[in-house]
């Protein structure tokens, strides 16, 4: 990690490599007269600090003698280049996209008595209470954030859980997924992390037939499954833009993916499909989701343990732990269920407004191309990158203002390719096996901090080579990147990527 | 004093930027055991063979069952032998056949002795009867790739059909991002055979081509007759209409919507005497074999001579006939 942030200077400008010297140093040495103020940027947030300037002149001469090559530059600072509504939208559908924002934001508790959590709904089980929460960087909508709340969110309200060994401080937002049963038969399933074991809302409260009730539910042994290597982990894809995927016709992905070049660097791949329609799915680190509306369904009983007109059986049914009628989510009869400004939104469930905040989000917008960045792209389609991180599709007919026909930059071809033994997980979801998974759209991988579907990775060269292992696709493409580029083109393919 | 301090500083790191643009640095890798993951053994996707008379399996090796000994790839299916260029060894394995019935047969770059002549070798094989984009010979092959090829590429050698040693190939070169690529494909056993070689240096390239000429290939004459005795015929959709006499559909089984390719060997009696499951679930490729072991066909003739006949069938899971419940979405 230290590595990777002393490489970051070499390739950003000065005032950046000021800016980070600042971080590192000012960090460990006390303030002295002799010091000049830097700013430091991480992630998003900005301080002031104040670095002896002695310690700076020392720091430049370890650098000069170690001098590091190609790097990534790490997440690009400025204003987050996402996390807004779709350009072109009415004033009704924009206003339904700021209040669904909100919904988006909204805390869940288990009674939605909890001050500062007004949702209700939450568990038995789950591993976070709000969307938004682990869909956070670099703007609401995102992946994982640098701190990684559910370290607090474990103790949130009076709960008693202890905090498995995977879920760390600075580590990624994660779920955790048992590959195998007991039994030896496959699993695959999510196991969520936490309980309302111990919250003042699940202990000594009523159940919907008037009587009090205390929840008292264990966690799985997670360190038991991960010393049998049973566990494999997920991190949040980012939302920005998804709307527009899901516009995107079967016949466009297939054309846009069907490239005789394929041969020549190893490709293949298959779309995943739907169980029912046969159609492509294109959700998920797997392409195992049909749609937003079944993707903020399912992600809202499997993350949060609300339950919903889409999944409307809580995962956990131990009576001790049923505070609520069910569907805990669903759309009003009565009266608006929310008061933020749309009737449509007010009306409509939890999951109809992540949906719409999903469908209506503008995807991430790429920073200022520089001659580096402009040559990077080239370098990245000539290895072959772009023969599964497809830079263009093209909207089909949209109900929404100003979105139909359109060509967005996802950089994916949305397929599952085999990615070989380094990156396995052992976990088929539809026709993607323990080795397949979708191609990751780049557009945004200038601001993510957490990188493969593990967010085993926070540096792109990293990345880079963990898509290259025995079985995998990408082989031909990180050999051609490693091994027959220049230093300089390895750099500027890395500042194309943060481009993003 | 602090002006001439802050110069320096800012001289010591552009130094040290300009050195970082011509020096290695060793990024940590994860342990060689995350290799190992036990979870790379469940219900993955790949090929499988079967041999209904088991004595016989030795006569019938696979596309994907070549392997480098002793610096020369061999691959029996093909009849095919490559000797590696001095100094060039096999790199990473490929994946697994794919259900266009793509094969990555094996990967050949530089030794890392040899920097500053980098560069790779990918031979790979599409089988004809499964192609995404249909191609009748290897020059059309590679005149849609050369009209499909992206702007970033430039054009160096349009393809043309060439002689390798005493065998008809067809060449395609281009270049992009200071790299160069030649690609040679050949048709063997109704597929084509791909040979790219990628480098930054044109006379390396130039020197692989020529390697080529080492090139053991079967006998062209008995490929274009594709009934030799060395090889069965291979005849496009022989497994359908009036030529199949008997036959019983798989099971539905593993993920719906999934395709599975498979070639068959078909004997001169008519029965199946060894079934290639290309690319599947373990259950489907079980399904797929245990119904085509039953399937009996016409007799394959060539100048009235019953022939053993090799052809390609596309299991659809479920078949488009089939009507089956609804399924819950997995998460």
């Amino acid at each position: 990690m230290a590595r990777r942030k002393f490489a970051q200077l070499f390739s950003a400008p000065a005032d950046a490599v000021a800016e980070f010297v600042g971080a590192r140093i000012g960090q460990r040495v006390a303030e002295t007269p002799a010091s000049i103020e830097v700013s430091i940027q991480k992630a998003g947030r900005k301080t002031r600090r104040r670095t002896p300037l002695i310690t700076m002149f020392a720091t430049a001469l370890f650098l000069a003698g170690t001098a590091l090559a190609q790097t990534d530059p790490g997440v690009r600072g400025g204003a987050a280049g996402a996390g807004g509504s779709l350009s072109g939208l009415n004033a009704d559908e924009q206003a339904f996209f700021q209040a669904a924002t909100k919904r988006f934001q909204e805390v869940d508790s288990v009674s939605g008595n909890v001050p500062g959590e007004n949702g209700s709904g939450l568990g038995p089980r789950m591993n976070m209470n709000s969307c938004a929460g682990c869909h956070a960087q670099p703007a609401i909508g995102g992946s994982s954030p640098l701190t990684n709340p559910q370290v607090a969110f474990a103790h949130d309200a009076g709960a008693t859980n202890t905090l498995p060994s995977f879920i760390t401080a600075n580590g990624p937002v994660r779920e955790v997924r048992f590959i195998s049963n007991a039994n030896g038969t496959p699993d695959g399933g999510v196991h969520d992390l936490f309980t309302i074991t111990g919250r003042s809302d699940a202990t000594n409260q009523p159940n919907p037939s008037g009587q009090n009730i205390t929840c008292s539910l264990t966690q799985p042994n997670f360190a038991q499954q991960v010393a049998n290597h049973n566990a494999i982990f997920r991190i949040p894809t980012p939302t920005f833009g998804l709307g527009l995927i899901e516009n995107v016709s079967d016949t466009t992905l297939i054309q846009n993916s069907t490239n005789p070049l394929n041969g020549v660097f190893g490709i293949s791949g298959a779309f995943n499909h739907s169980g029912n329609d046969g159609t492509i799915t294109r959700f998920g680190w797997k392409a195992q989701n049909k749609s937003l509306l079944i993707f903020a369904a399912e992600a809202y009983n499997v993350e949060q343990g609300v339950t919903n007109e889409g999944f409307p059986q809580e995962r956990e049914e131990d009576p001790n732990c049923q505070f609520n009628k069910l569907p805990e989510d669903n759309t009003s009869i009565p009266g608006p269920v929310a008061n933020n400004g749309n009737n449509a939104s007010d009306y409509s469930s939890d999951i109809v407004n992540f949906a719409g905040f999903m469908r209506m989000t503008e995807p991430p917008a790429q920073a200022t191309v520089t001659a580096s960045v402009a040559n990077g792209e080239k370098v990245f389609d000539a290895v072959g990158c772009a023969l599964c991180h497809v830079k263009s599709q093209t909207t089909g007919n949209s109900i929404f203002t100003a979105q139909s026909q359109r060509t967005i930059n996802p950089f994916a071809d949305f397929k599952t390719h085999n990615m070989g033994a380094r990156l396995a997980d052992g976990v088929t979801q539809g026709g993607a096996d323990g080795r397949h998974f979708r191609t990751a759209p780049l557009w945004g991988a200038g601001q993510r901090i957490f990188f493969l579907h593990d967010g085993r990775a926070d540096d792109l060269l990293e990345a880079i080579r963990d898509h290259a292992s025995n079985g995998s696709e990408a082989n031909s493409s990180v050999e051609l990147f490693l091994r027959t580029l220049t230093r300089q083109q390895q750099q500027d393919v890395l500042n194309f990527l943060r481009s993003l | 004093m602090l002006k001439t301090l802050l110069s320096l500083t800012l001289f010591l790191l552009s130094l040290a930027a300009s050195l970082a643009a011509q020096t290695t640095t060793t990024v940590s890798r994860p342990p060689a055991s995350s290799e190992a993951s036990p979870a790379d053994e469940l219900a993955r996707r790949g090929p499988s063979s079967r041999t209904p008379d088991a004595s016989e399996a030795a006569r019938f090796p696979e596309p994907e069952s070549g392997a480098v000994d002793r610096d020369v790839y061999a691959n029996p299916y093909f009849a095919l032998s490559y000797r590696l260029p001095q100094g060039w060894t096999e790199s990473l394995k490929g994946p697994p056949p794919s259900d266009t019935g793509y094969y990555v047969l094996s990967s050949l770059k530089t030794a890392e002795s040899t920097p500053g002549s980098n560069g790779m070798i990918l031979i790979s094989a599409w089988d004809m009867f499964f192609l995404p984009r249909p191609a009748g010979n290897p020059l059309g092959l590679l005149q849609d790739m050369k009209e499909t090829l992206s702007p970033v590429y430039v054009l160096e050698m349009p393809p043309k059909e060439i002689k390798v040693g005493n065998h008809s190939f067809a060449r395609f070169g281009y270049t992009a991002a200071e790299l160069h690529w030649q690609v040679l494909v050949t048709e063997v056993r109704c597929h084509f055979v791909e040979f790219a070689f990628v480098g930054r240096d044109t006379e390396l390239l130039d020197g692989l081509v020529q390697g080529m000429n080492t090139l053991k290939l079967p006998p062209e004459a008995e490929v274009a007759a594709k009934d030799s005795a060395g090889f069965p015929a291979c005849v496009k959709d022989y497994a359908s209409g009036d030529n199949v006499l008997h036959k019983v559909d798989p099971v539905m089984a593993g993920p719906r919507f999934t395709s599975v390719p498979v070639r068959i060997i078909i004997g001169a009696d008519g029965r199946v005497k060894h079934i290639h499951v290309i690319h599947a679930f373990p259950d489907q490729a079980r399904s797929v074999e245990d119904a085509l072991a039953q399937w009996v066909f016409k007799p394959y003739r060539r100048n009235g001579v019953a022939r053993e006949v090799e052809t390609g069938i596309l299991f659809k899971f479920p078949a488009d006939e089939e009507k089956l419940p609804p399924v819950k979405e997995t998460y």
